[in-house]
C-alpha cells in the first residue's frame, strides 16, 4: 500500500529533513506541504492524503487544533521539539508522535507502526486524546503571581503569599514580610487561578493554609487564622467557610 | 508606732491574715506587671493593669479599716481626709513602683551590654524595687515580725524570675541560632538558584536547533558550519563557566544577536530583527543574560505565533537616569491577565538581587507590543571589574 504523505511543519528546514528522511521509503508519495494550521486544514480536506506529518507548535493555530478541525482524518504522526510526557499518550493510539531532531530509527518504528494499522484513526477518539493532552499542558501549577500595576509588572511568589483580601475595588496581596500589592482581578478569578493550597475562609479572604501560624477557635462556628506574617495578622473565617475548614484541618 | 503585742489574740489572728493578703497581692502585683510580663506590652496596656491592682491593694485597705480588724491600723487613725491622703499615697506608691520597674527594664533592655551583665542589673534593680515596700514597712512598723515573710517572698520570687530569665536567654540564643543558620541556607539556595536561572537554556531551543542542523547537512555544509559555530558561541555564553554576573553591553547584545541568527536559520524570512543600540552605552554594565530571555519570549509568543512576517526589536537608550531595555515583538498581544510563562520570573529575579528594588519592568504596548527594563545606572563596569 502506498501512503500519500503531506508534511506541515512552520520551519521550511524541518520539512525538508522529514522529505529527506521518508524518501528512503518506497511506499511514501509526497503529495503536499504545509506551513501553517490553515494551510494544512485546507490541503488535509482537500487532498485527503493517507498520513500527515504534523508539527504541533505552528503559528495562528497550533497541531492540535488542526485536529479539531478536519473532516477527513488521516493516519497521523505529531512532531514536537517538546518531549512532553503527555505526549506518551499517542504512543497507544491509532498516531504516532515523534521528537525533533527526528531520527532514521524512530522513522522506521514510525512506519512499521503504520502500515500494521488497518484503518484511518477514529476521529473522536483523537479528539478525546488530544483534548486530554491540552488539558495536562496547561493545568501547570503557578508558583509566581505577576502583578500589573501602574505600568510597572511586580512579581509575588505565592509562597509568599500569606492572603488576599478583596476590598470595594481591588484584591489586596499581603505577602509574609508585610508588603501589599493591589490586584484588579475579582477574588473569585484569582481563586480559580491557584493552587490548592489557597483556601477561602470568608466572602473576602483567600488565605494560604502553608503560612497559617496558628488556629483558634472562635464563637459561632468561627476560625481565627493567625498567619504567618511579621504582622502576625489575624483573619477570622465565616460560618459558611466552617464546614470547609473544619474538612481541611481535621478540626 | 504600732504596739501589735497589746492586741488580743483574736486581732493579731486577723491582722497577720490580713497582712498575708497585702503581702500576696503585692507579689502578684510584681508578677504580673513588672518582672514576668510579656514582651512588647505597651507602657498604656501595662499601666492599665497596673491600675487594676493598684485598686485591688487598696481595697483591701479600706476593708480592713471598714471592719476595724487591725484597732492600731495606720488607715483607720486620724480624720477621714487623712486616711484618703494614706489611700492616695498607697495608690500612687503602687503605680509609681510599676512605673519604675517598667522603664528600668525598657532601659536595661536597650543597653548595649551583653547577656550578664543585663542580667546582673536587671536582678539587682528589681530586688531593690521590690525592697521599697519592705523598706517602708520596716520603718513604720520596726516590730512587725512579719518582716521574714516579706524577705522571704521576695527572695523567692526574684529566685523564679532570675531562673527564668537565664532560660528565656537559652532559649532566644538557640532560636537565633537557628535563624542564622536558615540565612545562610537561604543565601546559598539563592546562589544557586541564580546559578540556574542563568544556565536555564531552553531545551526546545536546542533541540529545535539541532534538528535544523541535521536537515542543513544535506542542503548546505556553510550553512551548517555556521549554525553549529553560532550555537557552540551561544551556549558557551549561557554555561558561563567564569560565574561572571554582569557583562558589558556589548557582549549581551552579541550574544542576543548569534541566538537571532540561529532562529533566523530556523525561521528564515519571517523574521525579521533589528537592534540598536548607541555607541556610548556598551560600556555599560548589565546583568548578564538579562537580554536574550526578552527576545526568546517575543519569538516565543509573539513572532512564532502570527502567520504574517515577525519583527522584533531590541532598543537600548538612556530615559532620565535610567538605562532602558526595551524589547518589542508585532506579535499578539500580551494576555490581558495573568502573565504566567512569559519567563519575566528570573529576570524579575535578578533585577530585585541586583538593583534592591530600584529596577524595574513595565508592559508597553504602544506603538507596539513591548517589555521594558529599567536599570539604574549604578553599576559601572570598572566598579564590577
Amino acid at each position: 500500500m502506498n501512503f500519500r504523505t503531506l508534511i506541515i511543519d512552520d520551519e521550511e528546514l524541518a520539512r525538508k529533513r522529514l522529505v529527506n528522511l521518508l524518501s528512503g521509503y518506497s511506499e511514501i508519495e509526497f503529495v503536499g506541504e504545509a506551513e501553517n494550521g490553515v494551510e494544512a486544514i485546507e490541503k488535509i480536506d482537500f487532498i485527503k492524503p493517507d498520513l500527515v506529518f504534523l508539527d504541533i507548535k505552528m503559528p495562528g493555530m497550533n497541531g492540535f487544533e488542526v485536529i479539531n478541525q478536519i473532516n477527513h482524518v488521516p493516519f497521523i504522526v505529531f512532531c514536537t521539539a517538546y518531549d512532553d510526557f503527555a505526549l506518551k499518550a499517542f504512543e497507544t493510539g491509532s498516531v504516532d508522535y515523534l521528537v525533533k531532531p527526528v531520527e532514521k530509527e524512530r522513522i522506521d518504528l514510525t512506519l512499521k507502526k503504520i502500515r500494521s494499522l488497518t484503518s484511518f484513526p477514529n476521529k473522536e477518539q483523537l479528539i478525546n486524546t488530544v483534548k486530554e493532552i491540552m488539558h495536562t499542558e496547561s493545568e501547570q501549577e503557578a508558583t509566581v503571581l505577576p502583578i500589573k500595576g501602574s505600568g510597572k509588572v511586580v512579581f509575588v511568589k505565592l509562597q509568599d503569599v500569606t492572603y488576599f483580601q478583596a476590598s470595594e475595588k481591588y484584591v489586596e496581596v499581603f505577602t509574609r514580610n508585610g508588603e501589599k500589592h493591589l490586584m484588579e482581578q475579582s477574588l473569585k478569578y484569582i481563586e480559580s487561578k491557584l493552587p490548592s493550597y489557597f483556601l477561602r475562609v470568608h466572602r473576602r479572604y483567600l488565605i494560604n493554609t502553608g503560612e497559617i501560624r496558628e488556629v483558634q477557635k472562635y464563637f459561632g462556628g468561627k476560625y481565627v487564622f493567625i498567619m504567618d506574617d511579621i504582622n502576625r495578622s489575624k483573619i477570622i473565617s465565616s460560618r459558611n467557610f466552617g464546614q470547609v475548614i473544619r474538612e481541611m484541618f481535621e478540626l | 508606732m504600732l504596739k501589735i503585742s497589746h492586741f488580743n489574740k483574736q486581732a493579731k489572728i486577723l491582722y497577720d491574715f490580713n497582712s498575708f493578703l497585702l503581702i500576696g497581692l503585692y507579689f502578684i502585683f510584681l508578677i504580673r506587671l513588672g518582672i514576668f510580663r510579656k514582651q512588647n506590652i505597651t507602657w498604656l496596656q501595662y499601666n492599665k493593669q497596673a491600675l487594676f491592682v493598684c485598686i485591688a491593694i487598696v481595697l483591701l485597705i479600706i476593708f480592713q479599716s471598714i471592719y476595724k480588724v487591725i484597732p492600731g491600723s495606720i488607715a483607720i487613725f486620724g480624720p477621714p481626709y487623712i486616711k484618703y491622703l494614706i489611700l492616695l499615697f498607697v495608690f500612687l506608691i503602687g503605680l509609681l513602683l510599676a512605673n519604675i520597674i517598667y522603664f528600668v527594664e525598657y532601659v536595661v533592655n536597650h543597653l548595649k551590654i551583653d547577656f550578664n551583665s543585663k542580667f546582673l542589673l536587671k536582678t539587682v534593680s528589681s530586688f531593690l524595687i521590690a525592697s521599697v515596700p519592705i523598706i517602708i514597712t520596716l520603718i513604720m512598723m520596726p516590730d512587725d515580725d512579719l518582716f521574714v515573710v516579706w524577705i522571704l517572698f521576695v527572695i523567692f520570687i526574684l529566685g523564679a524570675r532570675a531562673i527564668m530569665m537565664y532560660q528565656n536567654h537559652l532559649i532566644e540564643n538557640a532560636v537565633k541560632e537557628k535563624d542564622l543558620e536558615l540565612a545562610q541556607l537561604k543565601a546559598t539556595q539563592q546562589q544557586s538558584e541564580l546559578q540556574a536561572i542563568h544556565s536555564r537554556i531552553n531545551p526546545h531551543f536546542l533541540y529545535n536547533s539541532l534538528n535544523s542542523i541535521a536537515s542543513l547537512a544535506g542542503i548546505s555544509p556553510e550553512k551548517t558550519e555556521k549554525m553549529a559555530l553560532a550555537l557552540s558561541r551561544f551556549f558557551r555564553f549561557a554555561i558561563n563557566k567564569n560565574n561572571e554576573e554582569f557583562v558589558k553591553v556589548k557582549d549581551e547584545l552579541e550574544v542576543v544577536e548569534t541566538y537571532l541568527e540561529i532562529e533566523k536559520i530556523r525561521f528564515g524570512e519571517k523574521l525579521q530583527y533589528k537592534i540598536s543600540c548607541k555607541k556610548e552605552l556598551k560600556e555599560t554594565a548589565v546583568p548578564r543574560f538579562i537580554i536574550q530571555p526578552l527576545v526568546e519570549n517575543a519569538i516565543k509568543h509573539g513572532v512564532s505565533n502570527i502567520m504574517e512576517e515577525g519583527h522584533i526589536k531590541v532598543e537600548l537608550k538612556m530615559t532620565g537616569e535610567f538605562l532602558t531595555i526595551r524589547v518589542s515583538d508585532n506579535g499578539k498581544d500580551f494576555p490581558e491577565d495573568p502573565l504566567y510563562g512569559y519567563g519575566l520570573q528570573s529576570i524579575y529575579d535578578k533585577l530585585k538581587l541586583y538593583y534592591k528594588g530600584e529596577a524595574h519592568i513595565e508592559l508597553d504596548k504602544n506603538p507596539d507590543k513591548a517589555i521594558v527594563l529599567y536599570l539604574p545606572l549604578t553599576k559601572k563596569w570598572e566598579e564590577i571589574k
